[in-house]
């Protein structure tokens, strides 16, 4: 009896997707990607596999479609597909580059230029056909409006210069000048340079090196060259001093052009700006009004308030493809805090079936500050904000899910169990507990990379409950810059034990030194005096690192460092300043009563720090019976009364960032060298 | 006469489908992980359950086909009787793992037990139903039109020739199924499709619709097969 149709079309439509969607759509192997590789590259011998594979996927369609000849519609499917692994593995194909600029970085929204040709805002992708249809080579190299060298102008580098127009060629990226960069003559690459790159931000001008242009390339067939240069905005500096003393000025309390002017910039302020709150902790409430601002964030909200607010930062993440901590979106969780509860446990289940596809995490360092960025592409992106947020809110209502999720398979997500370990719970510690067990025994198929992956995310948990557990699995692996950096964040942490820990840890002297004047215990006094006296060299450390981030627990310790013949200048004086202790307070005005030149080297530091308390000092000082700080005093009154109208022009739109640039010495090419 | 019909299909199906039932109740009542709808067990032993169930259903020992089919009602009324048992028995299995989990048997035994097993997750796992379900039902249904399509198809193997031919494109076809398994139907689902698609409350539909529409077609292409069969007595 003949089939019916309906039979061949159901027996085709039920392996449609598997054998032919499947064998058409595989990377590499399947059909449309041996097409797209002869579309870009074609060779003679490719219709020789192609034209083939074709006409027997036409045939496979006519067996079983037609004549209802399953097997043999199979079986010349399965040949088609041979011919196409069989051209795909045996012939190479060629090979096709990607650039792809910024997304590594911090900063993104950066416009690109090459050879003066506008190509996009980071993170930009761009392929090598057409970047090279877009830019024309350039023969010679260009002028340079601003060079920044590094260390004494007479040894100058051009490999760790910071260069208006910087050169580099994308596409050959194992070049010399991305191997060494420090101490060598570049003279004969930027010769032979064909393709410069300017980079500016919201109209500020970039400054980048020769160096670190290229940050690696990975791929199979299609090769991706990841470039972050490292880019300085020499505006940024005197930007941020006239917001600061503007805010210093108001009292701390923002105006709305003020808000509106930091908001324009905030991709480039914000770090910055974030680091002085370190010092100056007032700050927060001006840093919170421009988050406030941005993200809709009110002290009232109602539930689709705190939704939408919930989703401009998502979207903003999925945008970036990454999050970072500390950045505007992660503040603005800080903000919105208990209230996004039930907006994190409604959405953790949408999205954790594409949360922990793929991602990863990079570090960098603000000063003394670690900076965390998570990236995940996609959907996947959306769940980064929303794990930071479970961290630090814990919403009792997940923690069932966050247990099924996480207890599942031998090895658990160390993204999850970083999440669950914050909950106070015996089934959570429970879990954590086996699970750095089994990490630190080493069982199960568990690479180095791992192991190490795994402790990172394991040493942000913050739970008083699990530390000992913890701090026995992170020496086992041997304490590292993240574990502590994750450690010193926790809030729970007793700091008398983290003092401990760090202290008797296997690190440097000179990383105790940075680390231990972050903790708010008097045992740290105890651990910092005997280092010291152990390893004197460790005073510069402890001493700039206070000079960044106050300490009142340590004010003892910088009193103790002076009256050992520590240099006053500079640091010594602003950590002094900053710390503001009645006890450290009472030692400098017992200072500068009995030494005027005590009071001679405050005096930039006072104008420099340009707080209420500084300013008021200085007017005290500029009715001084000695000429000398009397002058000096005046003077800094003088600098900072001009700074008041500079920031009034600056806020209100007059002047532009890139104005207050000083008037650097353009460069040009001579044939040989870059001459002034 | 149907009541008949179905005590025969369920006295036909049982030797077969117990076994694996048995299997699947033991791993339900034993596994000391939580349960969930992407473990490989689960799936493998759903889908195993389908085709197994399609098998022993749609198979006639040849001495009782003739009288089968000599019954006084149509082909297409006794394909439906078959059908629907096959689908009650699978329902009445997934009801008892629904028990199993909702009475809290399987807590209790896991607390004897002394394993790792949360109690507080035991809402979440009745998230494993849906997916046995669904794969019970997808392998009951692609199982029951190859086995009926083979009936009825002009083309069975004779010889050495085609059965080489046959046999290749079975295992090749297999190769192909287990790879996409986990690589397209298996990751897609716990971990996102490929594509990127909207966000749909209740997660990724592409398995649902792709089930759905092989279901109906090899539903209704499975009674023209039974409409076209040819028995001998």
């Amino acid at each position: 009896m003949r089939s019916h149709p309906l039979i061949n079309v159901a027996a085709f439509i039920i392996l449609l997707p598997i054998i032919f969607a499947f064998t058409f759509t595989m990377p590499l192997i399947g059909l449309m990607d041996n097409i797209k590789g002869f579309l870009h590259h074609p060779r003679w011998f490719d219709p020789l596999f192609l034209i083939p594979s074709i006409l027997l996927y036409v045939t496979a369609a006519v067996l079983i479609l037609w004549k209802g000849r399953l097997s043999s519609g199979l079986l010349s499917l399965f040949v088609a597909f041979g011919l196409l692994i069989a051209h795909a593995s045996l012939f190479e194909m060629p090979r096709r580059y990607l650039l792809s600029i910024g997304s590594y970085s911090r900063t993104l929204g950066v416009d690109v230029y090459c050879n003066g040709v506008y190509l996009g805002k980071t993170p930009l992708t761009i392929s090598e056909d057409e970047f090279r249809r877009k830019v024309k080579p350039w023969r010679t190299p260009p002028r340079q409006d601003i060079i920044l060298w590094s260390g004494h102008p007479r040894y100058r580098s051009y490999g760790t210069a910071f260069l208006y127009h910087v050169p580099h060629d994308p596409f050959d990226w194992n070049r010399k000048e991305n191997r060494h960069i420090f101490s060598q003559d570049l003279r004969d690459e930027i010769k032979s340079a064909r393709y410069w790159w300017h980079f500016e931000k919201d109209g500020c001008v970039g400054l980048a090196r020769i160096g670190n242009f290229v940050r690696g390339a990975g791929g199979g067939r299609i090769i991706t060259v990841y470039a972050d240069p490292d880019i300085l905005y020499p505006s940024l500096k005197p930007h941020l001093r006239l917001l600061l003393h503007s805010l210093r000025r108001s009292g701390y309390k923002p105006s709305e052009e003020w808000i509106a002017h930091f908001r324009r910039y905030m991709d480039l302020l914000f770090y910055d700006f974030y680091r002085e709150t370190r010092r100056d902790p007032r700050l927060k409430d001006a840093l919170y009004a421009v988050i406030k601002a941005e993200f809709g964030i009110e002290d009232e909200m109602s539930e689709g308030e705190v939704e939408r607010a919930m989703d401009e930062i998502t979207d903003r993440v999925e945008r970036a493809g990454a999050f970072t901590i500390p950045s505007p979106e992660s503040v603005a969780i800080d903000l919105l805090g208990d209230r996004i509860s039930d907006v994190l446990e409604r959405r953790f289940s949408d999205l954790i079936p594409f949360a922990l596809k793929d991602g990863g995490f990079f570090t960098s360092r603000m000063g003394d500050e670690e900076i965390i960025t998570f990236r995940s592409k996609g959907r996947a992106a959306r769940f980064l904000p929303l794990e930071y947020a479970i961290r630090r809110i814990k919403p009792l209502g997940l923690l069932d899910r966050l247990i099924y999720e996480s207890s599942y398979g031998s090895t658990p997500n160390p993204r999850l169990i970083a999440l669950i370990g914050n909950y106070r719970c015996d089934e959570t510690e429970r879990i954590v507990r086996r699970y750095l067990r089994d990490l630190a025994g080493g069982t199960g198929p568990i690479s180095r990379f791992q192991r190490f992956r795994a402790a990172w995310f394991v040493s942000m948990i913050d739970n008083p409950m699990l530390e000992e557990d913890l701090r026995f699995f992170l020496d086992h692996l041997h304490p590292n810059e993240s574990f502590i950096e994750a450690h010193l964040r926790a809030s729970t942490v007793d700091p008398d034990w983290l003092a401990d820990w760090i202290y008797h840890s296997s690190i440097t002297d000179q990383d105790k030194a940075r680390y231990l004047p972050r903790i708010n215990s008097k045992r740290s006094y105890t651990y910092l005096r005997d280092l010291i006296e152990r390893n004197p060299s460790a005073r510069e450390t402890v001493v700039l690192t206070l000079a960044g981030r106050p300490n009142p627990a340590l004010d003892q310790l910088l009193i103790d460092l002076h009256k050992r013949g520590y240099p006053l200048e500079g640091d010594l004086i602003r950590a002094m300043f900053l710390c503001d202790t009645p006890k450290v307070r009472a030692y400098l005005h017992e200072l500068w009563g009995r030494d005027s030149f005590a009071k001679l080297l405050t005096i930039p530091i006072l104008s420099e720090t340009d707080t209420p308390e500084a300013l008021s000092i200085l007017k005290s000082w500029s009715g001084d019976p000695d000429e000398r700080i009397r002058s000096a005093a005046r003077r800094s009154l003088e600098e900072l009364s001009k700074l008041d109208r500079q920031a009034a022009d600056l806020i209100s739109g007059r002047i532009k960032p890139r104005d207050l640039l000083p008037a650097y010495t353009p460069y040009r090419w001579n044939g040989r060298d870059y001459v002034p | 006469m149907f009541g008949g019909m179905i005590r025969y299909e369920l006295r036909k199906a049982m030797p077969f489908y117990a076994p694996i039932m048995i299997i699947m109740i033991g791993y339900v009542l034993f596994r000391g992980r939580p349960l969930r709808g992407d473990d490989p067990m689960i799936m493998a032993m759903a889908i195993a359950q389908g085709w197994i169930l399609s098998w022993a259903i749609f198979r006639d020992p040849e001495n009782t086909r003739p009288f089968i089919f000599s019954r006084p009602f149509s082909r297409r009324r006794l394909f439906l009787v078959r059908w629907t048992s096959g689908l009650l028995i699978q329902a009445i299995g997934l009801a008892i793992i629904f028990l199993i989990l909702i009475t809290g048997l399987r807590s209790w035994l896991q607390i004897r037990l002394g394993s790792l097993y949360h109690p507080r997750v035991r809402w979440l796992e009745l998230e494993a139903l849906p997916s046995i379900g669904l794969f019970s039902i997808l392998s009951y249904e692609v199982g029951m039109f190859f086995k009926l399509r083979a009936e009825v198809s002009p083309y069975r193997p004779k010889g050495l020739v085609r059965g080489i031919v046959q046999g290749l494109a079975i295992g090749l076809t297999a190769l192909l199924l287990l790879d996409l398994f986990w690589g397209f139907v298996l990751s897609p689902w716990r971990i996102g499709l490929p594509i990127e698609i909207p966000p749909i409350p209740g997660g990724n539909p592409f398995p649902l619709i792709y089930i759905a529409v092989v279901s109906v077609l090899a539903t209704v292409a499975s009674i023209l097969c039974y409409e076209r069969m040819e028995v001998e007595g």
